[in-house]
């Protein structure tokens, strides 16, 4: 070959590998900055779902420090008004010379007072469950199960772990509202006649399995249970936990949920 | 030679590895398949037309062109959701360029000039789309763990390595036979790294969850 074509198929040969290389470096960079950039985005989603968590657990805190605000204005305002009433009108009643008519009323007062008295109890014990606090979690499930067996002839089987360690609060309450409020869906939609729960405690985490035999639903009209599944939902969530529903029409409705156990050195006091 | 034989026959090997996934792939990938059995068939008929009649097989060339680009198109314009309108055109306008390549000078017996570079711009261009794409929308963390990535890496590579021989071919041919076939190595080293990474590709098919 003449010098000139050999000059013709150097020129040609380099060109060709310079172009595949610089081809090669730029697959290259994409591949590093592809990396890079995902990674900070990821990383970004994480900061989002932290501050997600943290307002979620904040508007839940709120929640229940307004119902506990609440509970204690009833119980010691308007609670002890009943009572100074309710005292005032027994008194009334046992004074001497009251025509029948009289008496007859202050009786039907005084019934009235005391049927508030109690109902002011029952609320502001429903908004704050001291048993939760004084006496645990299953305690605590058990005592508001007991006036839904009586009122809406429901059967309830409760089954629990044998050992049940101390559970902060926070995690506590969090179950205790998830199960009231799958007890009131259950009463409101589903008109079963047997509730099913299944409450298990590790060392390491607490799940809570629920069933009710009742009419259910298709899983696609979720939206029409929608709050309170959000609720539920968001109070798992703000526990790191997790929360599954299952359901088909005619077959009952299952709920399971799971809930990390960590123990804080400051728990606002245990339960058992 | 024997470089000739390895660029001939290496499409083989991620062709039959297309047959083993065939069941784990999707659609864009089973398009992609099908373009492989496509240029086996047409290379193999290519080599055996120039065996048995002693003739140059360049219409064969010209199918392959043809066949390659239609099929890479449809490929790119179900990943990156190209518009019906701009695929019709892109279609019936290179397949109508393709045609009054064929029917004019030399026609099928001429070495295909602007037709393979304006394939080669095309092609790039969708590769580069895809890259944007990719950049873009963020979601692929580890884009080499992808099919879609490797073949556009390997199309990339193929194309941009071959453009000068793409757009200069009667310059190389006028420079002498020798000098075309030295030059042609190239092609045929691009053509088995093509096949090596369109193989990776094809291992990077997963099996789909149903």
């Amino acid at each position: 070959m003449r010098e000139e074509e050999n000059q013709i198929i150097f020129i040609f040969v380099v060109s060709a590998a310079f172009v595949v290389l610089l081809a090669i470096l730029l697959v290259l960079f994409l591949v590093i900055y592809q990396k890079r950039i995902v990674t900070q985005e990821n990383r970004l989603q994480k900061l989002e779902n932290e501050k997600q968590q943290s307002l979620l657990k904040a508007t839940i805190e709120g929640q229940e420090r307004e119902r506990k605000r609440l509970a204690k204005d009833l119980h010691d305002s308007i609670g002890s008004l009943l009572s100074g009433l309710s005292f005032n009108l027994k008194f009334q009643k046992n004074l001497k010379n009251q025509d029948q008519q009289q008496l007859v009323f202050l009786e039907e007062a005084c019934k009235l007072v005391d049927e508030g008295i109690e109902n002011i109890r029952i609320v502001s014990h429903n908004l704050i469950p001291s048993t939760l606090e004084n006496f645990g979690l299953v305690s605590a499930i058990k005592e508001c199960i007991v006036p839904l067996i009586q009122t809406n002839n429901l059967e309830i089987n409760i089954q629990t772990s044998e050992e049940f360690p101390p559970l902060p609060l926070e995690i506590s309450l969090g179950i205790l509202r998830v199960f009231q409020e799958l007890v009131q869906n259950t009463i409101k939609h589903a008109y079963a006649s047997k509730i099913e729960v299944l409450l298990i405690c590790t060392p390491d985490t607490i799940s809570l399995e629920y069933t009710d035999n009742g009419k259910g639903f298709h899983i696609n009209d979720i939206d029409l249970y929608g709050i309170g599944i959000k609720n539920m939902q968001s109070r798992i969530q703000a526990l790191h936990g997790t929360f599954f529903i299952d359901s088909k029409v005619k077959k009952g409705f299952r709920a399971y949920l799971e809930v990390p156990i960590i123990l804080k050195e400051d728990t606002h006091g245990q339960t058992h | 030679m024997t470089l000739v034989y390895i660029a001939l026959f290496f499409p083989l090997l991620p062709a039959i590895l297309s047959i083993i996934k065939w069941k784990s792939m999707d659609t864009p990938q089973r398009w992609f398949a099908i373009l492989l059995w496509s240029i086996v068939i047409i290379s193999f008929s290519g080599r055996l037309w120039t065996i048995q009649t002693q003739e140059s097989n360049l219409p064969f060339f010209y199918i392959y062109i043809l066949i390659e680009y239609l099929i890479l198109l449809h490929f790119f314009r179900i990943l990156l959701k190209i518009k019906n309108s701009s695929w019709l055109f892109l279609t019936v306008g290179f397949t109508i360029t393709w045609c009054i390549n064929i029917c004019t000078g030399k026609g099928w017996w001429a070495f295909p000039d602007y037709i393979h570079a304006l394939e080669a711009i095309i092609i790039i261009t969708l590769v580069i789309l895809w890259f944007i794409k990719m950049l873009k929308e963020k979601t692929i963390a580890q884009p080499y763990k992808t099919f879609e990535f490797w073949i556009c890496a390997g199309l990339l590579i193929f194309f941009s390595g071959n453009f000068l021989l793409f757009v200069f071919p009667k310059f190389i041919l006028n420079t002498g036979n020798e000098v075309f076939l030295a030059i042609w190595k190239v092609n045929n080293i691009l053509n088995i790294l093509l096949y090596s990474i369109y193989t990776i590709a094809l291992l990077c098919v997963k099996r789909r969850i149903r």
